[in-house]
């Protein structure tokens, strides 16, 4: 699985290397990103983890200390963030509050030395892209969050960029509206075939969005690929805790060969299914999402069933989340659609869960 | 129902004493003005209120004196010239102290600030002594520089408040959409900062307007409205000085309904 570098696209934006400290604090570390044409890259990460500084770095409003900066072939390390040619679209929009939609709109052409007729039609095209046809004379004070979002996005690719920028721009939008964002942008980026990355903490908005993720922490990217790559293969800990739930396990590896199994911290012996190359002793985590578990009808229905108790159980419309404890006072959280075919388990029952042992991922 | 009765009543009790005591203050305060104003328009060669008759015979006597214009256009040229070098030099000083960040920035920052905690004996004393190895006393451009830097503070601290109320960002994205920085202040910063720029200008301006203590050190023969006036109450006691006091009077209101109308004031903007 190469997630490196994207094999069936041409390569827009290439990053090597890029380091970059403040004093003591390292924000990003030997970071090397490739992202092809017309790809949506999401930087995913918690605060501090750098994500934002490697867009910034991206976009020129900061220096890295080490590595390159490619766009388009041309490097671009050191070029000054006007000459990149580059959109972008910050976290509070940052219109220009004292200009009208269509005037912010226009800036960057006008900037390019673009003709007074031709920037009137291309402003008049993107706003009817954002579906802000007539809003052009309205200041953006006067609009509401998501109009000055979209005035944001189509100040950013009037200028057909070569690359699109976007940092956290839903956070200040409530559920709903952010949700319709989100699909618009989606289908904006796809029709205008923009080559975009974008920054985040939010991993549903990530694994929407995304053709790949960059999963960040620590001024590291600690895993590079697909939504589903991320979600059914974290390749470490922080990874499978950070994007999705999941049950975190310490195990140690058992026996060898085909007899191989695991052993939780708790006591419990489990099924596994192991990639070569772990011998007997070995301490890993054992990643189990919460959809994966089942109420089993008996014991020995799936091959690691338990007998547990139920702690907790949270409706959340759709789905069903339930807290059990083993009896070796283990928690593990499942997670059940509430329309399917289980029957209602409340607090204080006890009843049999238990998953295939391909259920389970082992990370480092 | 009587503790709810009780309590609005010592409530208006203390509010309408605040007002009366508020008033008094007020009217203590404008006082001077009350008399000035129609003494100005006396027809008596003496101080005298009220004044026996009306004319605008002081007025006449002002606007005939070349003496008195030449102090008023002196006064003019200094004051809008010190507006206008305040207003740029403590812009680009503003821009650099809530923008920038370097070593030495607070030191810098005090240093700005010294004429507003110097007393400006000591300030013109120690003027006087520079200026006079550069040749620049006894003239109205000498003036000018010394009110330009005791002006700046007071820029400063108008443009530098209202430049932390606008949001960084903006000027950033300018320069990612192709502005070089320059153009980016330019199209993008001073525009919304407008109203606090105008409000510098002219408080830089009534600044250096009806300043006395550092044109009477730096002034030589070169005599300003306010060191005219000055002598005028030492040596020649007339009513010309109230005729010119209204005078003053009505150029400063009219300077502060321009920045009432078009500035603001060190409140930051909403």
């Amino acid at each position: 699985m190469s997630t490196e570098t994207p094999t069936d696209r041409a390569e827009i934006l290439a990053v090597r290397g890029a380091r970059k400290s403040y004093g003591q604090v390292q924000a990003l570390e030997s970071v090397s990103l490739s992202v092809g044409a017309g790809e949506f890259v999401t930087l995913l990460g918690p605060s501090g983890s750098g994500k934002t500084t490697l867009l910034k770095a991206i976009a020129g409003f900061e220096d890295i200390d080490e590595g390159t900066i490619r766009l388009g072939g041309e490097d671009i390390t050191d070029a000054p963030p006007g000459r990149r040619n580059i959109g972008m679209v910050f976290q509070n929009y940052a219109l220009f509050p004292h200009m009208t939609v269509a005037q912010n709109i226009a800036f960057p052409l006008e900037m390019r030395g673009v003709s007074r007729a031709e920037i009137a039609r291309r402003v008049e095209d993107a706003l009817t892209l954002v579906e802000l046809g007539g809003y052009g004379a309205r200041l953006p004070r006067e609009l509401s969050g998501g109009q000055q979002q979209r005035v944001a996005l189509a100040r950013a690719t009037v200028f057909s960029p070569r690359l699109l920028l976007l940092d956290e721009p839903f956070s200040a939008l409530d559920r709903k509206l952010r949700e319709n964002m989100q699909v618009e942008l989606r289908r904006l980026q796809q029709r205008l075939g923009l080559t975009t990355v974008f920054v985040t903490h939010d991993q549903e908005e990530a694994l929407l969005l995304s053709d790949r993720i960059a999963v960040m922490s620590n001024g590291r990217i600690e895993q590079l690929g697909s939504p589903d790559a991320i979600y059914d293969n974290p390749a470490n800990y922080f990874v499978a805790g950070f994007v999705g739930e999941a049950n975190l396990v310490r195990a140690r590896v058992e026996g060898s060969g085909a007899g191989q199994s695991l052993r939780l911290a708790t006591g419990e012996a489990l099924a596994a299914e192991l990639p070569p190359g772990f011998e007997a002793g070995r301490e890993l985590q054992l990643v189990l999402r919460p959809e994966r578990i089942r109420w089993l009808d008996q014991a020995g229905d799936a091959s690691n069933s338990f007998a547990a108790v139920v702690v907790e159980h949270l409706y959340l419309g759709q789905d069903s989340k339930y807290r059990v404890r083993l009896e070796s006072g283990l928690e593990l959280v499942l997670r059940r659609q509430s329309l399917g075919t289980d029957r209602p388990r409340r607090p204080g029952q006890t009843a049999f869960v238990g998953w295939q042992a391909s259920d389970m991922r082992i990370v480092p | 129902m009587t503790r709810r009765g009780r309590q609005p009543l010592a409530r208006r009790a203390a509010s309408v004493t605040f007002h009366a005591f508020c008033g008094l203050i007020f009217l203590f305060l404008l006082l001077p003005l009350i008399v000035v104003v129609p003494i100005s328009f006396s027809d008596s060669t003496y101080l005298q209120f009220p004044p026996p008759r009306y004319s605008l015979r002081w007025y006449r006597e002002f606007l005939g004196d070349p003496n008195w214009l030449d102090a008023a256009w002196r006064s003019l040229k200094i004051g809008v010239t010190t507006g206008v070098m305040a207003t740029a030099l403590g812009t680009l000083i503003s821009i650099s102290l809530v923008r920038g960040s370097y070593p030495g920035k607070s030191a810098l920052e005090q240093f700005v600030m010294a004429p507003i905690a110097l007393p400006s004996i000591v300030y013109s004393v120690a003027a006087y002594k520079l200026f006079s190895t550069f040749q620049l006393v006894g003239s109205w451009q000498g003036i000018a520089l010394a009110h330009t830097i005791h002006a700046l503070p007071l820029v400063v601290l108008v443009v530098g408040s209202s430049l932390r109320t606008i949001d960084v960002s903006t000027e950033l994205a300018a320069q990612g959409l192709g502005a070089s920085w320059i153009t980016a202040v330019r199209r993008i910063t001073l525009p919304q900062i407008r109203p606090a720029l105008v409000s510098a200008a002219f408080i830089a301006f009534i600044s250096s307007f009806d300043e006395l203590v550092i044109a009477m050190f730096l002034g030589g023969i070169n005599v300003t409205l306010p060191k005219k006036m000055f002598d005028s109450i030492m040596y020649e006691i007339d009513p010309t000085i109230a005729a010119v006091s209204v005078l003053q009077i009505a150029l400063v209101v009219i300077v502060l309904l321009v920045i009432g109308r078009l500035g603001t004031g060190v409140r930051p903007t909403a």
